[in-house]
């Protein structure tokens, strides 16, 4: 008899209740509808700095940051008078993944579009790594063979199934109307292809685990909160051209929602499906410069000081413009990327920049403290509302690798590392930006109907999948199987079980070695996080 | 394994044929004008049509090839605190000849 997809996890960028509640209510999503009613449901809380390269690395680890050591798309290191940036890829991940943990216990497992995937570490079954530019996505797969056998597919167009960066960026920062029909049309088509090479994979040669992310959901609602949240749009009041706008951000939904509904059926009545979003979402209003905040401290010197932005952007055009704005040998404290939200201190360098390790401390705690205090000019209300250190935030092995500081917006959004006028500044328009509160259902053989109450945890998603497989939870997870999702029954049936601990990945598995045509790799996720620093989240 | 280089990859003429052989696998499926040999005086943004970021991929392929993660490549990639605007493979073998041979020197 033929493998068989047993359990089926769906993952939604970005994904939350209150938008997909309404999509259902408005019968864009019935089939959501009717997992919301017959599955379990629960709030996900996302990592501590809800951003898609950690948290969605959590949710493949069942690892904090801490221990994952994924932090941001990219990381940086110090280097004399300057900062040598350097991207995350799958060899950056300091602990084994969910895939290849089922992978070595004789499970099959198929990953599409997940990111930090490449270069491919060997599984069984398939792997397509997500954030990937299209002429690199040839060796962002394994096995190394499945390109060639995707380009036989009727409808395989690898430049609309790979990610446009430049068209992200474009999309973050400011995507103009006229072109929101297309972009917006491509969008449908890569969730789409997406969803056939699930599809096709499925049947064709299937997998004990299929796992596949659809991440158009965090970009239409980066560009289209104010039409997606039913606190914002008012159909009466909403013009033709905005209802015309609404209506195709629908019909994006409308389709992930039959893609969910086509593989949910494929995979069968005996197969447990899980849904979850790596964070939620909700509107930001304006843009806090923290380099800005930390130049009028003295914490951090320009290196041009009439180069300003002055339309709410967030970055720089090319990621090593980042090391050109900044005067590093007049800087000690510094925000290198919108989506790390974290302030890094300059340790003492060998030409005597930086501070000491007795300054150190006391510098964190001085910064922390006035970021704390620091008011908005018109409203006098506080703009940050949480500084934590990372021992706070990213307890664990790898924390050395975090920012100093982690900091969080009143409007959950992604601070602008860019110089201007001042530090805070409405946007000219609601976009939508990250929230902690994701989504988690489930539903399948085994899975208790209703509400699961409390919410559960990124880290729960890995051993809750691993225990739906049958296998043992890893001593090491810092995750729980998420038992109020199961019947008892099924828990009495089917007890938690602990198993040995994750292995450490080998960064150069050995195919590399003994394959050096391979070599090359498919470190296209490399590039992919370089150019969309900033511009994605 | 791990960290302590390929043993195939000891001089020169080796090293050059793991960058060529690296930046024509990369560049195979790449839709660019240039139609020449790639050799030592090709540049990789004003001849391959990198993208700056493509440097970096350059870099992590050469890691993998090399398996070394340790390579100081911001020597390479950087000068007086900025980034280069280009780079010749002749450049690039030139810096993987002398970082490989500290660490073969170190080993000895």
């Amino acid at each position: 008899m033929p493998n068989q997809t047993k359990t089926l996890l769906l993952g939604l960028d970005g994904a939350c209740f209150p938008i997909l509640d309404a999509m259902v209510e408005a019968g864009v999503m019935p089939f959501m509808g009717e997992l919301r009613k017959r599955g379990r449901s629960a709030t996900l809380m996302s990592t501590v700095n809800p951003l898609t390269p950690p948290a969605w690395t959590t949710i493949m680890t069942g690892r904090t940051p801490g221990s994952h050591g994924i932090y941001d798309f990219i990381r940086a290191e110090e280097r004399g008078s300057s900062v040598f940036f350097a991207l995350n890829t799958s060899r950056d991940r300091r602990v084994e993944t969910i895939w290849e943990i089922a992978s070595r216990q004789e499970r099959r497992v198929t990953t599409l579009n997940f990111v930090g995937m490449a270069p491919p570490r060997p599984i069984a079954g398939h792997s397509i790594s997500g954030f990937i530019p299209h002429r690199h996505l040839k060796r962002a797969m394994w096995p190394p063979t499945l390109f060639d056998e995707l380009q036989a597919l009727p409808d395989f167009n690898r430049r609309e199934l790979a990610m446009d960066l430049d068209l992200e960026k474009q999309s973050i920062q400011g995507l103009p109307e006229t072109d929101y029909e297309s972009w917006l049309a491509l969008h449908r088509r890569r969730e789409k292809q997406w969803f056939e090479i699930a599809q096709w994979l499925m049947t064709h040669d299937p997998s004990d685990l299929t796992a596949l992310v659809f991440d158009g959901v965090d970009k239409v609602q980066h560009v289209f909160w104010r039409y997606l949240d039913p606190q914002m749009f008012r159909a009466e009041e909403a013009t033709p051209a905005d209802r015309k706008v609404r209506d195709m951000c629908l019909e994006y939904y409308r389709e992930i929602d039959g893609y969910m509904r086509r593989l949910v059926e494929m995979a069968g009545p005996d197969a447990r499906t899980f849904i979850v979003s790596d964070h939620g979402f909700g509107p930001t209003w304006e843009v806090f410069y923290l380099n800005v905040w930390l130049a009028e401290r003295g914490y951090l010197a320009w290196r041009d000081e009439s180069d300003r932005d002055e339309v709410g952007a967030l970055t720089v055009d090319r990621l090593k413009s980042h090391v050109g704005i900044l005067d590093w040998n007049r800087t000690t404290a510094f925000c290198l990327t919108p989506s790390s939200n974290g302030i890094s201190i300059r340790r003492r360098q060998p030409d005597g920049t930086g501070v000491s390790s007795e300054q150190y401390t006391e510098l964190r705690r001085r910064i922390a403290d006035e970021l704390r205090a620091w008011r908005d000019p018109d409203t006098g209300e506080q703009v940050v509302t949480s500084v934590r250190t990372r021992e706070e935030a990213y307890p664990g092995g790898e924390m050395e690798k975090a920012p100093d500081l982690l900091i969080t917006l009143r409007d959950h959004g992604f601070v602008s590392i860019l110089n201007a006028d001042r530090p805070l500044r409405k946007r000219g328009s609601i976009l939508g930006t990250h929230r902690p509160e994701g989504v988690f259902m489930a539903a399948g053989p085994g899975v208790q109907p209703g509400d699961a109450g409390a919410p559960i945890a990124l880290a729960d998603v890995a051993p809750t999948v691993l225990h739906s497989l049958g296998l043992p939870v890893p001593s090491d997870f810092e995750g729980e199987v998420a038992t109020s999702v199961f019947s008892s029954a099924f828990l009495r049936d089917r007890p938690v079980r602990t198993g040995p601990p994750t292995t450490p990945p080998d960064p150069f598995p050995q195919r590399e070695s003994v394959e050096p045509v391979l070599g090359v790799e498919a470190e296209a996720e490399m590039v992919a996080r370089l150019k969309a620093l900033g511009y994605l989240e | 394994m791990s960290g302590n280089g390929v043993s195939d990859v000891s001089n020169r003429g080796a090293i050059q044929e793991v960058v060529l052989q690296i930046l024509k696998d990369l560049t195979s499926e790449w839709d660019t004008d240039y139609s020449g040999a790639i050799g030592p005086e090709t540049l990789l943004i004003g001849d391959l049509d990198f993208e700056s970021i493509d440097v970096v991929e350059l870099v992590v392929s050469l890691e993998g090839r090399l398996q070394r993660r340790d390579l100081p490549f911001e020597k390479l990639l950087m000068e007086d605190g900025r980034y280069v605007e280009d780079l010749t493979v002749r450049q690039v073998v030139d810096f993987l000849e002398s970082e490989l041979g500290k660490r073969t020197g170190a080993d000895a």
